[in-house]
């Protein structure tokens, strides 16, 4: 898990709806990735970052930069590919999975990669240098204000996150490579609103607001003083709780796909949806997983009722139909009123 | 300008300015504490006393230019390593320059907002990361940023004020004996009669004690439970968004502590860090105009509560009676004479139903859709459509294009250069990208909230129609603005902003004033369209100024007000803004002003029902 020097996710008081989100897509990261959407400073950015600690590592090809999955010829990289169906023996390595930040500032070429210069000029051969996307395959990839992020850059990510592939179609440049990776946008809905389709794209969205709790606000503050003042030590003295909190992931993770959904909650997260007044398939699909992996963070290995209720707004919220210029709101009594007549 | 002796004018020789100072002092004590803004009129001293800052540390003072671009500020590929072995290299840049410096940023207002957001991103975080191109680099950058900034010129967006850590003013002083000690300093100063100018050099090296001893102090400086509870119910009280405002307080109160020799945080402190920290965060009650917190503006207007705000107006709208709906009015409107009952209501008219609207910018830029959205990018942002011969500047490296404008040449170069690389590259091959973006615009709407626009709910049908405008004109790129004017309430109540669900929402509760200050509501527009234009040149402006032209208001006392604001409106073209008219004078209400309006602004004119499109 590396030197990170991030905040502990398990020192981050409240935020339980933000947290809960990200570990469901650490659990399964086919959820979709989140969107969480707060007002300025609600230490957004310092509890995504926190999730460092407590991501997996996984079985990887020895030495791709891909770190292409062994498990899955389907979603290697060409290299890996090719060396499979050569019948070559591929070792493996852990790999620590982890955040790549994806900064506003970044260029096209960074993000989905280009030509390796220093090669070319070097050795005279075009070889192609991975960019972020390549980065971010089988890791989180994290982009804080994720709503002021150029349009053609976004186009970039709405490619991958829907493919799970980047195609790089530039210059001299033809390749592809897996990127598939957990997407995490932070935002400040003030700062103007994000594109449709990338709403859309995310499979998970969550609004956190400032804590009101005098007491609580003390907590935040004393801990972030006591961190700022020695990161070091304040990591150290978090890390056993950190290990428990790895380990609970980690067989959340193994458990998962023992996680049984029986027709009746299955149907049940789809009503809910219709019920709400979503048309696309989306939000039917990512409800479900996300259900099931919050089955699997309680160490149960069927989905319940109230696993359904309590992804369901982080499911739907950011789904649902508005008006032009109005912030569209969800109901929780209406879920639950949906979820007891069923 | 290294010999500029403003540049090393000394700390201690700077009068007053104390709250300034001390903030100064504060962030060199404490290191958490990483961004500074000093606001105040121009003249007053910003610079100089930012630029002393360098008298009294080791670090210097590195200046941000206002034209920077992303490639200076954060660093690109440095070319010339690549042309001489191939390397790739980060350049040198003005954050490289800051680490274990001071950066200074004169007039933070007119810097890009993003890059402005960027900028304090990375000195909060302290890392700057680049992805950029082909280098992909991150490297520590320990510094403080000094920002200046005349708020009458230029005004940041609150999300913006918030990212501050600490925000002081400066004036300047009203003593004439300290006036005339401050010219004559400066002047014998400037003509370089005195090395250490009005101090002899002894001041700052007390100080760079002070400095040391409070830096050794600070980590054994605690601060009371209940002043830090105290601290919160501040931020709470004044709806502080997030916890950096009172970490920020906490900090600067504990270097407050340190550098008076104390262990511990006291109430003084406390107060004057929440003086410095929390008062630029904090937003109005029920913050409707979220972009900005006080909108005050030079005509001395305070954003109050928006119900405080109609009860006062409604009190005035009683008094003065209904100068305004004249027989004209009347005899439109049924000479019944029912009496107008003016309720809070009624001073709030509900936004109607919109329409659809025609699109009233299209009309203005004829061209293709593709040709009207996107421009030339100047830097290297955007879609990249094509390469170019690299002319200086900024180096946005197309490899491809590049040594493909140098393969021909290979065989020769290889004889001639002793170089080992396998492809040699020359200046003259390199080739720039050439990159597109979508065009930005900013609509302002300049609403004519009189009293004469109660009758017949006419504003119900303005309001109406600027959301129907705004359905059919905005996309999310866009920012929109709105300033109202009526009778000594004249202000942007609205600050240009992305989020137009604020926008819906300010409008639904836009109340209506009283009587009409054409003028002054034009020159309002103007002032801050001519500062705004300057700071956002990629921008395409409008301001839509929708009024029924009853101007009854002079800025000039006994000025005819219709003869004024139309001898204003030409001299109200700028460079970069367009002026649009919409008249909403119906019936007997109508007449011409409007319309002569436009023709002197230049202006595309409509009627309400102009706007309709059938």
């Amino acid at each position: 898990m590396g030197g990170d020097i991030v905040f502990p996710f398990t020192r981050v008081v409240g935020q339980e709806e933000m947290k809960k989100a990200l570990l469901l897509n650490i659990v399964d990261p086919a959820i979709g990735g989140v969107l969480i959407r707060g007002e300025k400073g609600a230490a957004k950015s310092t509890i995504v970052r926190s999730i460092a600690h407590i991501l997996p590592s996984v079985a990887s090809v020895e030495g791709c930069v891909f770190h292409c999955d062994p498990d899955h010829p389907k979603r290697m990289c060409t290299q890996c590919q090719s060396r499979v169906s050569n019948g070559e023996k591929i070792n493996t390595e852990r790999y620590q999975t982890r955040v790549v930040e994806l900064p506003l500032s970044a260029t096209e070429d960074r993000v989905s990669g280009t030509i390796d210069i220093e090669h070319i000029l070097k050795k005279g051969e075009r070889r192609f240098e991975p960019g972020l996307l390549g980065t971010a395959n089988r890791n989180v990839l994290y982009v804080d204000e994720v709503n002021l992020l150029d349009d053609h850059i976004v186009d970039l990510l709405l490619d991958s996150a829907a493919m799970g592939v980047n195609y790089v179609e530039r210059e001299d440049v033809s390749f592809s490579h897996p990127s598939r990776f957990v997407l995490i946008g932070t935002m400040n809905p003030e700062e103007g609103s994000l594109r449709p389709q990338l709403l859309d794209r995310f499979g998970l969205s969550v609004t956190v607001r400032g804590e009101e709790d005098v007491d609580h606000r003390l907590e935040v503050i004393k801990r972030r003083l006591e961190f700022d003042s020695d990161p070091e030590g304040y990591i150290e003295d978090a890390m056993p709780e950190i290990l428990e909190f790895r380990d609970l992931v980690r067989r959340a993770i193994d458990l998962l796909p023992e996680v049984d959904i029986s027709d009746r909650s299955m149907r049940s997260a789809v009503a809910v949806c219709l019920n709400f007044g979503i048309e696309g398939h989306r939000a039917d699909i990512t409800l479900i997983r996300a259900a099931k992996a919050n089955a699997a963070l309680q160490n149960r290995c069927e989905v319940i009722k109230e696993d359904i209720y309590s992804v369901a707004e982080m499911a739907i919220a950011h789904r649902l139909k508005r008006r032009s210029f109005e912030e569209a709101s969800f109901n929780t009594e209406e879920l639950r009123r949906c979820l007891t007549t069923l | 300008m290294p010999d500029d002796p403003l540049n090393r004018h000394p700390f201690s020789g700077i009068h007053e300015m104390h709250t300034a100072k001390e903030a100064i002092l504060c962030a060199l004590v404490n290191p958490k504490i990483k961004t500074l803004l000093i606001q105040g009129a121009s003249g007053t001293g910003k610079t100089v006393l930012a630029r002393s800052v360098a008298s009294i540390t080791d670090r210097e003072v590195v200046n941000i230019p206002l034209n920077v671009t992303d490639e200076q500020l954060f660093g690109s590929l440095d070319v010339e390593s690549l042309l001489r072995d191939g390397s790739v290299r980060l350049n040198d840049s003005v954050l490289i320059r800051a680490d274990g410096n001071i950066l200074y940023l004169d007039d933070a207002g007119l810097l890009d907002h993003r890059l402005l957001k960027m900028l304090l991103g990375s000195v909060d975080d302290g890392v700057v990361r680049v992805e950029r191109n082909n280098v992909s680099a991150e490297y520590l950058m320990g510094t403080v940023l000094i920002a200046s900034m005349n708020p009458l010129e230029s005004s940041l967006p609150q999300t913006i004020m918030d990212d501050f850590d600490v925000s002081v003013q400066v004036y300047g002083p009203k003593d004439p004996d300290i006036r005339i000690r401050i010219a004559e300093e400066n002047i014998t100063y400037r003509d370089g009669q005195s090395l250490f100018g009005p101090s002899n050099g002894i001041g700052e090296i007390d100080i760079r004690l002070d400095i040391s001893a409070a830096r050794a102090l600070l980590p054994k400086v605690a601060i009371p439970t209940m002043l830090m509870r105290a601290i919160s119910m501040l931020a709470r009280k004044y709806r502080v968004q997030g916890y950096r405002g009172e970490l920020a307080t906490i900090n600067v109160s504990l270097a407050l502590a340190a550098l008076d020799g104390r262990m511990e945080v006291s109430e003084s402190d406390v107060e004057k860090a929440a003086l410095m920290c929390i008062y630029h965060r904090k937003r109005r009650p029920k913050d409707r105009t979220k972009e900005e917190c006080e909108s005050k503006d030079k005509y001395g207007n305070t954003g109050e509560s928006m119900l405080i705000d109609v009860i006062r107006r409604s009190d005035a709208y009683r008094e003065k009676g209904n100068e305004d709906a004249t027989d004209d009015e009347a005899a439109c409107f049924g000479t019944d004479a029912d009496p107008i009952i003016v309720s809070e209501e009624d001073l709030v008219m509900r936004v109607g139903d919109s329409f659809d609207a025609i699109d009233v910018i299209a009309e203005i830029d004829k061209g293709t859709y593709a040709e009207r959205r996107s421009i030339r990018s100047l830097n290297s942002r955007g879609k990249s459509v094509g390469e170019e011969e690299y002319q200086g500047g900024i180096l946005d490296l197309a490899v491809g294009a590049t040594v493909r404008a140098a393969a021909p040449f290979q065989h020769r170069r290889e004889k001639e250069s002793a170089s080992d690389m396998a492809v040699i590259i020359e200046m003259k091959d390199v080739r720039n990208r050439v990159r597109h973006e979508l065009r930005r615009r900013t609509l302002l709407f300049v609403i004519d909230a009189s009293g004469s626009l109660i009758i017949g709910s006419r504003m119900t049908n303005v309001k109406a129609s600027v959301m129907s405008m705004l359905e059919k004109l905005h996309s999310r790129r866009d920012r929109v603005g709105i300033v109202r004017f009526s009778e000594g309430d004249t202000e942007l109540i609205m600050p240009p902003t992305k989020h137009v669900e604020s926008v819906a929402e300010v409008l639904a509760n836009l109340s209506i004033g009283d009587r009409t200050p054409l003028s002054e509501g034009l020159m309002f527009t103007y002032e801050y369209m001519l500062s705004y234009t300057r700071k956002h040149p990629e921008e395409e402006c409008y301001a839509i100024v929708i009024t029924d032209g009853r101007a009854n208001i002079p800025l000039r006392e006994g000025a005819d007000p219709i003869d004024e604001a139309l001898e204003l409106a030409d001299k109200m073209r700028m460079p970069g803004l367009k002026w649009i008219v919409i008249d909403t004078g119906i019936g007997y209400s109508k007449n011409d002003v409007p319309e002569s309006l436009s023709r002197r602004l230049d202006a595309k004119y409509y009627t309400l029902d102009d706007l309709k499109d059938n």
